[in-house]
């Protein structure tokens, strides 16, 4: 097995980007180049992202409190976006009008009452206030095994009129390109794009999606068929300083954990 | 975009992991997570935490707590003379066994506890600050430990307990410490060394400390000092440490909260607050409020290290059912939380202690750096940092204002405001006249003045509080010194006090 995985590091591809590991100065985990984007809701399957946001954080917000911004709340300094509001803690997509998918350990700790999904959380409704939310009713089901078995559906207490997606029925293959949507450090929905680096043992995908905290629970799609291929787990670590404040890890785009992404096959949608 | 050469598809059919990273490295540690309780009073708790345990083992969870004991528990006052406290103390800091019956109902808890898997160690005899003893102190305290317990039969005339225990099953199985309001000095491990323990608990460390085994030989598996997120404070992985600082919170919220009386719903007994330093009877949203903080900063305290360099957790609780109930209840829940993970070890301390001793010294640098494969790390967004923010005080040259600033990089945040929790007002221009502060008090009488910081939220991030002596006296004198530095560690009074109240607590979660 040693001897095996030594051929495949030997096999990658030496001629992509610059691989040299930086340790300096940014936060969060990325992949070769940043990629992280600000999205907008004409891109493809944007209006079916959804936020998850504590009740009591949206409330306030919607009450024209002012809420820590991610540099605030983690000292992230270096993205122009770092500044803005930081309120979603998980990101999800509507598969049904009413029916939320996300990850598993997103609501471990919290409770149906205590959250909110909410819509539109990107630069432009937030400008112009088109955010709108509904309330967890119930969670229909949820496993919650890192990396394994990580995956929750919420059912709303209304549905919303956002197209639902897509899910794909056929497993996607290694070197697919995929894209993913979510809030980065709890900011405004953001785009980020990438590849499947390899498919575990338990048939999850392994990409190279940037990826902050906040962004468990986002969904990514197959960049040709724009299915739903699965959501996101867990990955790399964000390294923090000697203060706590979290550093950015930069990885070769073969490098590092990679990030999993819970194969949309592996999670049982009878609902 | 991305670019990653095409592998052959051959060798992908094996769906290898490819090991980036961590080839050459340390293998990643278990876990473990140190459950233990200080005292060993209350026969409820003994009860309710072996059939916790035991309902655990049931589901296929392993759970298992230390319990450091006093043996002042198995005296009664009529054999309290079988005891006789070194350090010029005198009796017992806690109390005594109510009687025959009751000690032998306790022996029956500590042995078929030990028999179910649980650990007993020991937390001294009387309950005495053991700071200022000397060695011959210590000597006489563990010599008298051992003999009380060797012969806790013939003392206590007792034959068979109703449990049909014609001895202790644990005495010579004891090899961990856990000091006393963690009151240590230098002549207590040289000492637990020649009596034969493995291993100590009192002293006190960074959340992610690896244990080192100290020259004494003894392994020193310390509380963890847990940095607030979100918040400027640093909390001690023990509850009544969490207690001091919660009541004073309280208190300061709700001049009326130390005269509230609850009532335990299934005794019908009033439950009535003793202590401001530490309180029993709160209310049911100030319960919720203490629960979620002690929490949210065990949860802080287990990410770092499960999904960081693996350090050992350290939780420290008493028998007492402070905050109504409020700390015991989140030992279980945060129990219940963690012991069913992968890669968690919710055992015993001599657990630790042997894998302690599988490893070398330079296994356990690799381990405190993170020097292995970790364990690939959840993307929600749960918790801030913690805040680089203090409060700085200072009398003015006439003695007649507090002069406080905010310190730290974090005090340039926008929206802090500063409050004298005495007054209940907010401090605008960074002077607090003592006049006012004055009139809170009698003359003569010793305050702490309470400085909380608030975020634009109206979260709690940092407070700082400060003895004024003799107030209005020609003797009156402030003390710059944060008191909360001093619930980080030990010496503070009143631990134990409420073993044996009526309780009411939910263990439903």
């Amino acid at each position: 097995m040693f001897f095996i995985c030594m051929f495949l590091i030997a096999c990658q591809d030496s001629s992509s980007k610059n691989h040299v590991i930086k340790s300096n100065d940014k936060e969060g985990v990325i992949y070769g180049s940043n990629d992280i984007k600000e999205e907008y809701s004409e891109a493809m399957n944007s209006l079916a992202s959804v936020a998850l946001i504590n009740k009591r954080d949206y409330q306030d917000f919607s009450a024209g409190l002012e809420a820590y911004s991610a540099e605030e709340l983690t000292g992230v300094t270096d993205f122009e976006w770092a500044v803005q509001a930081s309120l979603s803690f998980c990101s999800g997509v509507l598969i049904k009008p009413d029916l939320v998918l996300t990850a598993g350990h997103c609501i471990e700790n919290i409770e149906c009452d205590n959250f909110v999904g909410v819509i539109r959380y990107d630069k432009e409704g937030l400008e112009n206030k088109l955010m709108s939310s509904a309330g967890c009713q119930k969670i229909e089901g949820s496993q919650n095994r890192l990396g394994q078995n990580d995956w929750a559906l919420i059912r709303l207490d209304r549905a919303l009129t956002n197209k639902p997606v897509k899910l794909a029925t056929q497993k996607s293959k290694f070197h697919d390109k995929v894209y993913s949507i979510g809030y980065p450090l709890g900011t405004a929905k953001k785009y980020s794009q990438g590849q499947i680096r390899f498919i575990d043992i338990n048939n999850n995908y392994q990409v190279n999606l940037d990826a902050f905290v906040g962004q468990s629970g986002s969904p990514v799609f197959d960049s040709q068929t724009n299915e739903l291929i699965g959501v996101l787990s867990s990955g790399e670590e964000d390294p923090t300083d000697h203060s706590g404040k979290m550093k950015v890890k930069y990885c070769a785009d073969a490098g590092c954990k990679g990030e999993t992404i819970i194969s949309i096959l592996n999670i049982p949608l009878q609902n | 975009m991305k670019g990653i050469k095409k592998i052959s598809s051959a060798l992908l059919a094996f769906n290898l992991v490819i090991p980036t990273q961590g080839m050459a490295q340390a293998e990643r540690p278990p876990q473990f997570v140190m459950f233990a309780f200080d005292g060993s009073y209350t026969l409820d708790v003994w009860k309710e935490s072996r059939k916790y345990t035991q309902d655990k083992k049931q589901e296929g969870i392993d759970t298992r707590f230390t319990f450091f004991i006093n043996p002042v528990y198995l005296l009664t006052r009529e054999t309290r003379n079988f005891y006789d406290a070194p350090g010029g103390k005198n009796g017992s800091a806690i109390g005594w066994g109510d009687s025959v019956s009751d000690v032998s109902l306790r022996i029956d808890q500590m042995n078929e506890a030990f028999s179910e898997g649980h650990e007993i160690g020991s937390h001294a005899i009387g309950h005495w600050d053991g700071s200022e003893w000397t060695q011959n102190d210590w000597n006489s305290e563990f010599s008298q430990f051992n003999k009380i317990l060797d012969n806790l039969f013939s003392i206590n005339k007792i034959r068979e307990t109703k449990g049909g225990h014609s001895r202790l099953l644990f005495t010579d199985s004891i090899t961990g410490f856990r000091a006393p309001k963690l009151g240590v000095s230098k002549g207590l491990w040289p000492t637990l060394a020649k009596y034969g323990f493995k291993y100590d608990t009192s002293k006190t460390n960074k959340d992610n400390y690896w244990p080192q085994k100290e020259s004494t030989g003894l392994w020193n598996f310390p509380l963890g000092r847990i940095p607030e997120p979100g918040g400027a404070r640093t909390w001690l992985s023990m509850d009544y440490n969490f207690c001091v600082r919660d009541s004073a919170r309280i208190l300061s919220e709700d001049k009326k909260a130390f005269d509230r009386t609850n009532v335990d719903p299934k005794s019908g007994k009033k439950i009535v607050n003793k202590d401001k330093l530490c309180l029993r009877a709160i209310s049911a949203e100030q319960k919720k409020k203490v629960k979620q903080n002690m929490l949210s900063l065990y949860r802080a305290y287990f990410n770092k290290n499960y999904y960081g360099n693996r350090a050992p957790l350290h939780i420290g609780h008493h028998f007492s059912s402070w905050m109504s109930g409020a700390y015991l209840e989140v030992f279980y829940e945060f129990a219940s939380e963690v012991c069913s993970k992968p890669e968690v070890s919710c055992g015993v301390y001599q657990d630790l202690t042997a894998f302690m001793e599988t490893l070398g010294s330079s296994q356990i640098k690799s381990f405190q750096e993170g020097n292995f494969d970790k364990l690939a790390r959840p993307k929600s967004l749960i918790m801030s940092r913690h805040f680089d923010l203090g409060i700085s005080t200072s009398l003015d040259k006439n003695q007649d204002r507090l002069e406080v600033q905010l310190i730290g990089e974090d005090a340039k945040m926008k929206g802090l405001t500063l409050k004298v929790s005495n007054l209940d007002k907010i401090i605008s221009n960074g002077q607090v006249p003592l006049s006012e502060i004055r009139k809170t008090g009698q003359v003569g009488e010793d305050l702490v003045i309470r400085l909380a910081v608030y975020d634009r939220k109206g979260q709690e991030v940092a407070t700082s509080s400060h003895n004024l002596k003799a107030v209005g006296t020609q003797r009156e004198a402030f003390d710059s010194n944060n008191l909360e530095e001093a619930w980080l560690s030990g010496h503070l009074e009143g631990a134990h006090s409420d073993e044996g109240q009526q309780r009411n607590l939910d263990f439903s979660k």
